[in-house]
């Protein structure tokens, strides 16, 4: 117990000495806010161990909302895995998010019942009128638009989520309709 | 365990092998063939190319000869014609999955991909070809990837790790997707890992990475392929 104790301390001493965890934080162009403090008491938490990898990683996406590379930087200095491995961890999952997702999100579900009813035409008219790609966001940072496999709502299919409201039945005119007037009362807002 | 040798038989030959020995190992043990592209002596096993699929009698499944087991009593088929037309097929799918032109790839004639086709007696794809647009890095000195050409082995990867150390190289996304990564998804030129030491470009069995640069020493005599040429024969 007391030489566990010792490694965990002199391990912390080495990573956790101020001058080279503002260094790599400096350097890798991130703020050294409460977020990254968070990280930071995480991943001390879980020993600094390689094999808590998964669980870093959650954490990070709950923080940060996405993991973009900088913090995957982070991560991988800080277990001491190697970069290309945690890169290739992170875009494994699709849970992990690379992008800052947009201020507002659509999820279309594409499982089988909704694809029969046709949300595939619905996703590639939104694709065209805002230009997002599925999977991506726009340029402006306002719009998200995500694919998920069934959210359960066979029933109402097609079925999207718009900003957490689950919408059934929609049809091409509705969506867009409805996206456009967010945006507007969003312009209105800033305004 | 005991250290007993194990009693088998492959092809209706009957084999004797060590206890923690793979079918694969045995067979190359007889000097019976069974066709790869993902295996490579020295470095662990991975079973992605799916081509050293044998039948083991008492199972409908197929196994893979590089990480199954031998166990006592197996009988073990290598090369029926179901397995033939099973090999056949997986090829096919590999090269339809990338942009695979023989007649443009630095590897035509020395592919392992190439002369598994031959062997099998692939002549065309059935399948609808991917034509993939994958980015090409040729900005390190003198090694090249373009991964149009990959088959996702992962030898490259595998010796990285585990013979370099280095682990530059590893796998990004999932499924079709899938490509070889360097670092974060850096260009070789800027990887702060590699050590430039080309045994990627060694072990690819395809023309995805290779060494752009005279694979000669860089000796001055003029001759000296001559002369290794007769010095080997010897």
């Amino acid at each position: 117990m007391d030489t566990k104790k010792n490694l965990r301390s002199s391990s912390q001493s080495i990573l956790l000495s101020p001058k080279k965890k503002d260094n790599s934080a400096v350097n890798l162009g991130l703020k050294n806010d409460k977020r990254l403090l968070k990280l930071e008491n995480f991943m001390r938490k879980m020993n600094y161990k390689g094999c808590a990898l998964l669980e870093i990683l959650h954490k990070a996406q709950e923080i940060y909302g996405y993991i973009n590379k900088n913090v995957l930087a982070y991560i991988a200095e800080a277990i001491e895995l190697p970069a290309s491995h945690v890169f290739g961890v992170a875009t494994f999952y699709s849970y992990f998010k690379q992008q800052q997702p947009g201020k507002h999100v659509i999820t279309a579900c594409l499982g089988t019942a909704c694809y029969v009813k046709g949300v595939e035409e619905i996703i590639c008219a939104i694709e065209k009128n805002f230009s997002v790609k599925r999977g991506g966001s726009s340029d402006d940072g306002k719009l998200s638009l995500f694919i998920t496999r069934c959210i359960g709502a066979c029933a109402i299919g097609p079925a999207i989520i718009i900003d957490d409201d689950i919408i059934g039945n929609v049809t091409e005119d509705l969506v867009l309709e409805k996206i456009t007037s967010i945006l507007e009362r969003e312009k209105i807002e800033t305004c | 365990m005991t250290n007993e040798p194990i009693n088998l038989t492959i092809d209706n030959i009957k084999v004797t092998a060590k206890q923690d020995t793979t079918i694969l190992e045995v067979a190359k043990q007889y000097g019976i063939n069974i066709p790869t592209l993902c295996e490579l002596e020295g470095l662990s096993s991975y079973s992605g190319c799916r081509l050293c699929l044998v039948e083991i009698r008492g199972s409908t499944k197929l196994f893979a000869a590089c990480t199954t087991p031998v166990t006592s009593g197996m009988e073990i088929t290598t090369n029926s014609d179901k397995l033939k037309e099973y090999r056949k097929i997986t090829l096919s799918l590999l090269l339809s999955e990338r942009t695979h032109i023989c007649s443009v790839c630095v590897a035509n004639g020395n592919c392992e991909l190439q002369d598994l086709s031959n062997e099998l007696g692939v002549d065309h794809v059935p399948f609808e070809r991917e034509w993939t647009n994958h980015t090409l890095d040729s900005g390190h000195n003198f090694l090249v990837i373009d991964r149009n050409r990959c088959i996702l082995c992962t030898r490259c990867i595998r010796v990285c790790q585990e013979t370099e150390g280095a682990h530059t190289l590893d796998l990004k996304n999932r499924g079709k997707d899938a490509q070889i990564t360097i670092d974060f998804d850096a260009l070789w030129k800027n990887s702060s890992s590699c050590t430039s030491c080309r045994k990627c470009a060694k072990v690819c069995p395809t023309g995805a990475i290779y060494v752009d640069d005279d694979f000669i020493s860089k000796t001055k005599d003029k001759n000296i392929a001559n002369f290794l040429l007769k010095r080997r024969q010897l």
